[in-house]
């Protein structure tokens, strides 16, 4: 081959991914679409007031969604975000209650989140168990143990410098809006540069030809369980400061809007492609929905309909992507 | 013959530019067993699956009772009473004995399954065959063996005319396949057909009233079963004319080369016993056994993708302490899988992405990919191997088989291994490829790896190794060295009884 067709053939590479991968731009097209309708129909959607405290609430959920997502990329799942989220929050709450100093009771119940990712990750690498059905287990579990400490420490308020935490400010605005936003910056290169997401694609297409071309397949899995409980942890322990009260409810269900917000974001059940980014944007839109959906006056019960529609429709058309690809 | 049930006549099938079956013409008479024996890849399943209307000739004809079947369709099995017994079990592990050979039509009373019929019957079925087996069993708790008869059984309950059996004692012990070969025996007593596909050729002659020895996709001969030896048999399953390529010469001066991995009685419970082997700088060793011999066992041990339970594999006089993919890695081993749709590839990613999986870390500073690394290496195998792929960033699996193939070969080099571990080179792979990886995996050993080659394809064996190590029922049954290495010789020791 010639040095002129090894161009060509390097050339045509880049037009063909170009066209393979659309991307996020649909998802952001249909985000913008439905903004810009609540914004020409509902008078107050585009004050400043309401999309600063939708991208607050984002905010705090993209935490946890960013190591959901590279869990998804495994071909894994983690169903135990939700009851980890509330396990930390409740946790700090209730150390700082026994005593504990704050940082000591942050520490702590964050290294309880990791413990459970610990353990779901080694369940699944040593065991081969079925992750779906495994952090299903988790998940009551964790509950349970939120349960107990929620009714020992019923209608306490947690301590004011605890309650600080969330009103925390940088650049003007609060430090999870800036967490996101370097998260998403993160996981942009991340995913386009890194050997280690690499490796993370290959583990969840082909898990066989992986572990054949040495990937290290058990190890990255562990660590994206533990990744995913210590961010759902981070997100829980800032929402307590938020709430200022243990709440039994906190995160409840918050597993299905993850699901549903990565695979919006390009993740597949079936592994092998995800974006962490793409996923934010995700949350992004069901916040938007909810929003619209109380602006025109709909009912909460009815908002679970739709997000629940919204679920079946993402995860049916990726299972017929993935039959077609 | 006078009562014909099945025959065929000048069937030829091909798929796409291999030719699968040329003119194959065989008939089989009513209540006899008859076997077809072959290669692996020599026509057997191919003609089984026309037989069963599941797949349609280009040109012949199936004559079935006298009558030639002008539809082919997966129903046709069913419509002409055939019944077939495959190779890997399809038995509900959950299910009773009863349940099992009931699967079908079970008895009903009432729109109810009879339990008390079905067990009554299996019963009778499992008595007739003097099996010890309770109808109400479930399959879990059988073995391998029985489950098999409990397959039997339930083919010989549906009475069909042909009662076709895939390599049926494959999975067997001795003991066991001495039961099913009196089974068929005592069917074929009461008057059934039977068509038996096997390698054994001990169960072969044991049972069989005639043979149909197939080669390449063609009909060698039609054999009475009488006064046959199995060097009749083996004659006429092998002696076909080598393709053009020569072999490299001076092989026996290879083992004069230091070791480079040596195996010291590696065991692995029902799979493998007691295998040791040495390959030495430069050479290629040819592993070859039937279906069931513990080869493809052992292709994957050897590169620590499944546990052994005894011995130890040393690289250049380095006992390997953790046996396990990346440690046969860093160890200079590479592997080549011998099934690249179920491991190997990555379908869906682009062919830069594949070739360069077992050395992105390398590849990478900081652990970020620099993707011009990437498109360069994957350009330069494209050019090594001539892939005909229209860009870098195109996934396999919209490639053909053949450059599949050499884009798996291509990551298997990736990261310049000094010992390869390669399985089914050319599978799936069109002459014209084949002769291509042939030449490469020479050119590899010619410049100083050394190869350790799994295959089912004898000629290609041949072809490329310079000693052969042949396997039979999970131990190594024999070595040859190249002059010595005929096709007779390989087959007798995979397949003879002696």
């Amino acid at each position: 081959m010639t040095e002129a067709t090894s161009m060509a053939v390097a050339t045509s590479a880049l037009a063909e991914r170009g066209r393979r991968h659309l991307g996020p731009l649909p998802l952001l097209v249909v985000t913008a679409a439905l903004c810009l309708f609540l914004g020409l129909t509902r008078e107050n959607f585009f004050s400043a007031s309401n999309l600063y405290s939708l991208v607050y609430g984002v905010s705090i959920e993209c935490l946890a969604v960013f190591a959901f997502t590279y869990v998804m990329v495994l071909r894994e799942i983690d169903l135990s975000v939700g009851a980890v989220y509330a396990l930390a929050g409740v946790m700090s709450g209730y150390l700082l209650l026994e005593g504990v100093p704050m940082w000591g009771a942050i520490t702590i119940a964050l290294a309880a989140a990791a413990l459970v990712g610990l353990i779901n990750g080694l369940l699944v690498v040593r065991l081969r168990v079925n992750s779906l059905m495994l952090t299903i287990g988790t998940m009551l579990l964790v509950r349970g143990l939120v349960g107990v400490m929620t009714t020992t420490l019923r209608g306490n308020t947690f301590p004011r410098p605890f309650r600080a935490l969330s009103r925390e400010q940088l650049f003007g605005v609060n430090v999870s809006i800036v967490a996101m936003v370097v998260l998403a910056i993160a996981a942009i290169l991340f995913q386009q540069r890194s050997v280690l997401f690499r490796h993370m694609c290959y583990i969840g297409e082909n898990l066989r030809s992986a572990v054949i071309y040495g990937v290290r397949a058990d190890r990255i899995k562990v660590m994206a369980f533990v990744a995913s409980s210590f961010m759902a942890g981070v997100a829980g322990i800032y929402t307590a400061s938020r709430i200022t009260h243990a709440d039994a409810n906190m995160g409840l269900g918050m597993e299905f809007t993850m699901i549903t917000a990565a695979v919006l974001g390009g993740a597949s059940l079936y592994g092998g492609r995800g974006n962490a980014a793409a996923s934010m944007l995700g949350l992004f839109l069901i916040a938007v929905l909810i929003n619209g959906m109380a602006m025109y006056d709909i009912e909460p019960v009815f908002q679970q309909f739709v997000i629940g529609a919204l679920l079946i429709t993402t995860v049916a058309a990726d299972t017929i992507l993935k039959r077609r690809g | 013959m006078t009562d014909t049930v099945l025959a065929l006549d000048g069937i030829s099938k091909s798929y796409g530019a291999v030719k699968a079956l040329t003119g194959v013409t065989f008939s089989i008479a009513r209540g006899e067993i008859h076997t077809l024996l072959g290669e692996n890849g020599a026509g057997k399943s191919t003609t089984l699956k026309i037989i069963k209307g599941e797949v349609t000739p280009d040109s012949g004809t199936l004559t079935i009772e006298g009558s030639p079947v002008t539809e082919f369709d997966p129903a046709n099995a069913d419509r002409y009473g055939i019944s077939m017994v495959h190779q890997e079990l399809a038995v509900f592990e959950n299910m009773t004995v009863a349940e099992n050979v009931f699967i079908d039509r079970p008895p009903c009373r009432g729109g109810l399954i009879d339990s008390r019929a079905m067990n009554a019957r299996t019963a009778e079925l499992l008595e007739l065959f003097g099996l010890e087996i309770d109808p109400r069993e479930r399959l879990l708790h059988l073995t391998p063996g029985q489950r098999q008869i409990i397959e039997i059984l339930r083919a010989i309950n549906a009475e069909r005319k042909v009662l076709i059996l895939d390599e049926p004692t494959s999975g067997l012990n001795a003991r066991e396949s001495e039961i099913l070969l009196a089974l068929l025996q005592r069917l074929r007593a009461q008057g059934q057909t039977v068509v038996f596909v096997s390698h054994r050729l001990g169960d072969v002659l044991q049972i069989s009233d005639r043979i149909t020895v197939l080669r390449d996709g063609a009909v060698v001969e039609t054999l009475v079963n009488d006064g046959l030896t199995e060097d009749h048999l083996v004659a006429r399953m092998v002696g076909r004319v080598l393709s053009a390529m020569q072999h490299r010469p001076a092989a026996e001066e290879r083992i004069r080369q230091p070791v480079v991995l040596e195996v010291e009685g590696l065991s692995r419970r029902e799979a493998f016993e007691d295998v040791s082997l040495a390959l030495h700088r430069g050479e290629i060793v040819g592993v070859y056994g039937l279906e069931g011999s513990g080869t493809s066992e052992l292709s994957h041990a050897l590169f620590g993708l499944i546990p052994v339970e005894a011995g130890t594999i040393s690289i250049t006089g380095e006992v390997v302490d953790d046996l396990e993919p990346l440690s046969m890695i860093r160890h200079g081993v590479s592997y080549l899988n011998s099934n690249r749709k179920d491991a190997g590839l990555f379908m869906s990613r682009p062919v830069a992405d594949n070739i360069s999986a077992p050395v992105l870390r390398q590849e990478a500073r900081f652990g970020m990919i620099d993707e011009k690394k990437l498109a360069a290496r994957a350009v330069a195998a494209v050019k090594r191997f001539a892939i005909r792929v229209a860009s870098t960033d195109v996934p396999p699996q919209n490639l053909s088989g053949g450059n599949q193939q050499k884009v798996m070969l291509s990551a298997c080099l990736a990261p310049d291994p000094s010992i390869l571990i390669v399985n089914e080179p050319t599978r799936g792979v069109d002459v014209g490829a084949k002769a291509e990886v042939y030449r490469a995996l020479t050119e590899l050993a010619d410049s100083g790896k050394s190869l350790i080659t799994f295959s089912s394809e004898l000629p290609e064996l041949l072809l490329l190794a310079d000693r052969i190590m042949v396997m039979r029922a999970r131990r190594i049954s024999g070595w040859l060295t190249r002059p010595a290495m005929t096709e007779e010789r390989v087959m007798a020791l995979a397949a003879g009884t002696r």
